[in-house]
């Protein structure tokens, strides 16, 4: 039972000696007590990044170097010639129109801010801080009505039970806020601690809306030790594939897909107990969050490690793709609030970190991109486990548009393919849309629909080009268009989509019937020519489609 | 080893390797820009827009409803109707007022909706008029005082959000793009050896004129050699796009963190002669020198963001890392001839 799994435990047992074993765990121990220590001091790369300078005060600020004048001409000479960025005289804070020196002002106004609410404070305590806030979110939706029904009484009774009365709140408690409020802490403080937040007041200058950004640190926390683990893998499969090994197991009984499974089985188990750690430590479901995740890690691991050329491009590879993964996970809980933050499962461990309610089926959509996309590349990584393909020299893109295309051995095959393709194109549509936010909106607008095209025609030709029949070009194109409305029902995604325009019903089908029918007349004498032609139909309707709306 | 060189480099140039390390310091910098959207649209929504919301008070408050509410109620329940109408995008409640004493206020913003953000600045705004009306009723002095000018003598309005890009761009995207071209060239070091050794190259290359120690010096020149054209390429771009300072020192010390590590990565490779255990030990000492080098201002992403951003820094902060690189680099080097005179 399970030969495979023995012989990579005993593999394992061999070259992990006792001696690098302990080697080992000192390192890790190291290696956390550093990240535990940076983490407690907090984020500290951008002290003295800023330069000021004063005539009469000493500012005591880490973002700031400063040093005193002789006099105010001196001052403001060096502001000018740009040796200092900030020069502060009497009551009046001097700044040059330039980036550096607009942020050294922000700072110091901040600054300024803060040692004015410690002085009032110290001055005459609580009462200059007559306003203390509580937030509540109420979810709402807005419907177009001529007659509005009017807020249930109920409702309104929920909402009144919530507010804390002016007696409830101790005094104590006033004092507490004040002082938090007016004693910054620096970035990243506290970030390891355990304690769970609950709801709080701020005054007016601490108020702002919730984030889960503070939080991020503890999900790498959850990410990262696995990554250890993945890595191991990675490395086990490619010395297979290095030194032939893998060769000589599919001559055995022994099929590719249980050689992948037997293979990832420890190192799949490994990375849980570290996952499952932080989430004793937290009291958090956190490693169900994170598990469709390492579902993806683990496959597109294994399929870069059997399809890489040298240890060389293994590395750089999977550099890139764990980046990406990475990207796609922590990026959208930066946007916690909208609703395009519940497109990862990592935005959900943070709430459930942050302690705040969300529905479980939510969590569940979120994951289920990531499930298919991993389960695709179990299944593609499997079928590349080919003599001919492990000794061909052709990089592993071209390998990956092989083994897809070869993979659709039949039309019933090329439809679940292409249904399983639209969870790749959402997700490297996702980079798309992120690429847009930091360019021009018009010039962003173009790119984001013809990458759009470019990346969902990529996948469909390939499917098509092995067998350019118009059976085939409807089976493709039914794939795609049923699984991009399936996602489409999804709240998340339905918002996604308002930038992507797939939320017509029948117009998409039309769409991806006709610029698959065109890739299959014209790719005929020369692919390029179809995949150009279906790339330019598609964008001209994503263009249409989103200027009309 | 001129021709181990050359041989190494053509290898990468055909894979095309050095595309990949291009992609991810691309990915750093992009996932750099959104994390600063992301900051300037929570901390500072009105950089995005902050016309066109519109908020309303609700409660015995005179005081709160002259601060700057767009729409004035009764009730709690006139207010929450509105709100949930889509006739206001927030709601402050304060049941009765007292001048004199601190005030609990509850603001109702929506969930889930872009609208919660931005209107939650109004929200702050109107707030913060109320406290300071409060402070002047009290005899308290409403601000500091402290009014901000040009170099010219004029009054200067400071934007709001320029520190949150600046620090983000100095003090995290230049020390990550370093940090992330010196594991680059450390992976890159250990993969070069460590195939050398799992395909048995190495010993036919030993039984060349060629030594181990020019051998491992081979190695750690191609893998300086391809960092030294990644560093350059994004400084150039940083300089060009966003005007950084000392271009020349930022490179010299980007060479110098990567001279770091792939010394490191060398030394690994020729202790354990296998990727995986080699890349595995090279990660655990990358991961505790990315996490500490946050931590203070003399580590490396703190020197790294003032020499950039033309900030102070002393001359030991700079030549301490060029320094430990030549240290560990020779190191390796002293490491690779004991280990062939010890096979």
């Amino acid at each position: 039972m399970l030969p495979l799994l023995k012989a990579e435990l005993k593999k394992s047992a061999r070259k992990m000696t006792t001696g690098f074993r302990i080697f080992l765990v000192i390192l890790s121990i190291g290696a956390i007590a550093v990240s535990y220590i940076s983490f407690s001091h907090g984020f500290s790369s951008d002290s003295g990044i800023y330069i000021s300078a004063s005539d009469q005060y000493i500012i005591q600020s880490r973002v700031f170097h400063h040093f005193t004048v002789e006099s105010f001409q001196s001052g403001i000479e060096l502001l000018k010639n740009g040796e200092i960025d900030v020069f502060i005289s009497e009551r009046e804070v001097f700044v040059r129109d330039d980036l550096k020196s607009m942020s050294a002002g922000e700072e110091m106004k901040r600054f300024l801010e803060n040692e004015f609410s410690k002085w009032l404070y110290d001055n005459y305590g609580d009462r200059a801080f007559p306003v203390l806030i509580r937030a509540e979110y109420l979810k709402r939706e807005i419907k177009p009505e001529f007659t509005p029904k009017p807020v249930s009484i109920e409702e309104i009774k929920k909402i009144q039970e919530r507010i804390p009365s002016q007696e409830k709140i101790e005094p104590e408690m006033r004092e507490d806020v004040i002082k938090r409020a007016i004693e910054q802490k620096p970035l990243g403080e506290e970030v390891v601690g355990i304690k769970r937040e609950t709801a709080e007041f701020f005054t007016p200058d601490t108020f702002s809306p919730p984030s889960l950004i503070s939080k991020m640190v503890q999900a790498f926390l959850f990410l990262i030790p696995s990554f250890f683990a993945m890595q191991l893998f990675s490395s086990s499969v490619a010395e297979d594939v290095r030194l032939k090994r893998v060769e000589i197991l599919l001559a055995s009984p022994i099929g590719s897909t249980d050689y992948l499974l037997q293979k990832m089985l420890p190192y799949f188990i490994l990375s849980l107990i570290f996952a499952l750690i932080p989430s004793l430590i937290f009291a958090s479901k956190g490693i169900v969050y994170v598990l469709p995740a390492f579902v993806l890690l683990f496959s597109a691991q294994a399929f870069i490690a059997v399809n890489s050329r040298s240890y060389r491009e293994l590395t750089f590879l999977i550099l890139v793709v764990n980046l990406l993964v990475l990207v796609y996970l922590v990026i959208p809980s930066i946007f916690s609030g909208l609703p395009l933050s519940d497109i990862s499962p990592v935005t959900f461990l943070l709430r459930d970190l942050a302690n705040e309610e969300f529905s479980p089926g939510d969590f569940v959509i979120s994951a289920i991109p990531l499930f298919f996309m991993g389960l695709t590349l179990i299944y593609l990584t499997s079928e590349s486990m080919t003599v001919e393909n492990i000794q061909s020299y052709s990089s592993p893109f071209k390998k990956f548009a092989d083994v897809l295309s070869f993979s659709a051995k039949n039309d019933a095959l090329a439809f679940v393919l292409a249904a399983m393709t639209v969870f790749f194109a959402f997700f490297l549509e996702f980079f798309l849309i992120f690429f847009s936010l930091s360019v021009p909106l018009l010039p962003s607008f173009a790119v984001l629909m013809l990458g759009v095209a470019v990346i969902e025609e990529f996948f469909k030709s390939v499917l098509i080009y092995p067998e350019r029949t118009i059976r085939r070009v409807f089976a493709v194109a039914g794939g795609f268009f049923l699984a991009e409305k399936s996602l489409l029902f999804a709240k998340v995604f339905s918002d996604y989509s308002i930038v992507l325009p797939g939320q017509f019903l029948l117009f998409p089908f039309l769409l991806h019937f006709t610029a698959s029918f065109i890739f299959a007349v014209l790719s005929g004498k020369d692919w390029r020519i179809g995949y150009a032609a279906a790339v330019a139909v598609h964008f001209a309707y994503n263009f249409m489609a989103v200027s009309m709306t | 080893m001129r021709a181990m060189i050359v041989k190494d480099l053509r290898m990468i140039a055909r894979e095309r390797t050095i595309m990949s390390a291009m992609a991810i310091l691309i990915f750093i910098a992009s996932f750099s820009s959104i994390i600063t959207f992301g900051l300037l649209v929570l901390y500072k929504p009105d950089f995005i827009a902050l016309s066109g919301v519109k908020v309303g008070v609700a409660g015995e408050c005179p005081v709160l409803k002259m601060s700057g509410a767009d729409v004035r109620y009764q009730s709690l329940e006139d207010g929450l109707n509105d709100f949930y109408r889509g006739e206001i995008d927030a709601l402050i409640y304060l049941p009765r007022e007292n001048t004199s004493s601190v005030n609990f206020v509850t603001v109702y913003l929506p969930k889930d909706e872009i609208t919660g953000i931005i209107a939650s600045s109004k929200v702050k705004e109107i707030l913060k008029e109320y406290q300071k009306r409060l402070r002047e009723r009290n005899g308290i002095p409403p601000d500091h005082g402290f009014r901000f000018y040009d170099d010219e003598f004029r009054r200067s309005e400071i934007k709001e959000g320029s520190s949150i890009t600046f620090r983000f761009i100095y003090a995290v995207l230049i020390p990550l793009l370093i940090i992330t071209t010196a594991i680059i060239s450390g992976g890159l070091a250990i993969d070069l050896i460590s195939e050398e050794y799992e395909t048995k190259t190495y010993e036919i290359i030993i039984s060349t004129p060629l030594s181990s120690t020019e051998f491992i010096s081979s190695k750690i020149s191609v893998s300086l050699l391809i960092s030294s054209v990644l560093s350059a390429i994004w400084i150039a771009l940083l300089y060009l796009n966003v005007g950084i300072k000392n271009p020349a020192l930022l490179f010299i010390y980007s060479i110098s963190l990567s001279m770091i590590f792939s010394s490191l990565g060398s030394i690994s490779s020729l202790i354990f002669r296998d990727r995986e255990r080699s890349q595995l030990v090279f990660s655990l000492i990358s991961v505790s020198f990315v996490t500490a080098s946050f931590s203070s201002s003399s580590m490396m992403a703190g020197v790294a963001a003032r020499i950039s951003a033309g900030s102070y820094y002393t001359a030991t902060e700079f030549l301490a890392y060029p320094f430990a690189g030549a240290v560990l680099l020779v190191s390796a080097i002293v490491l690779s001839k004991r280990l062939e005179i010890m096979d």
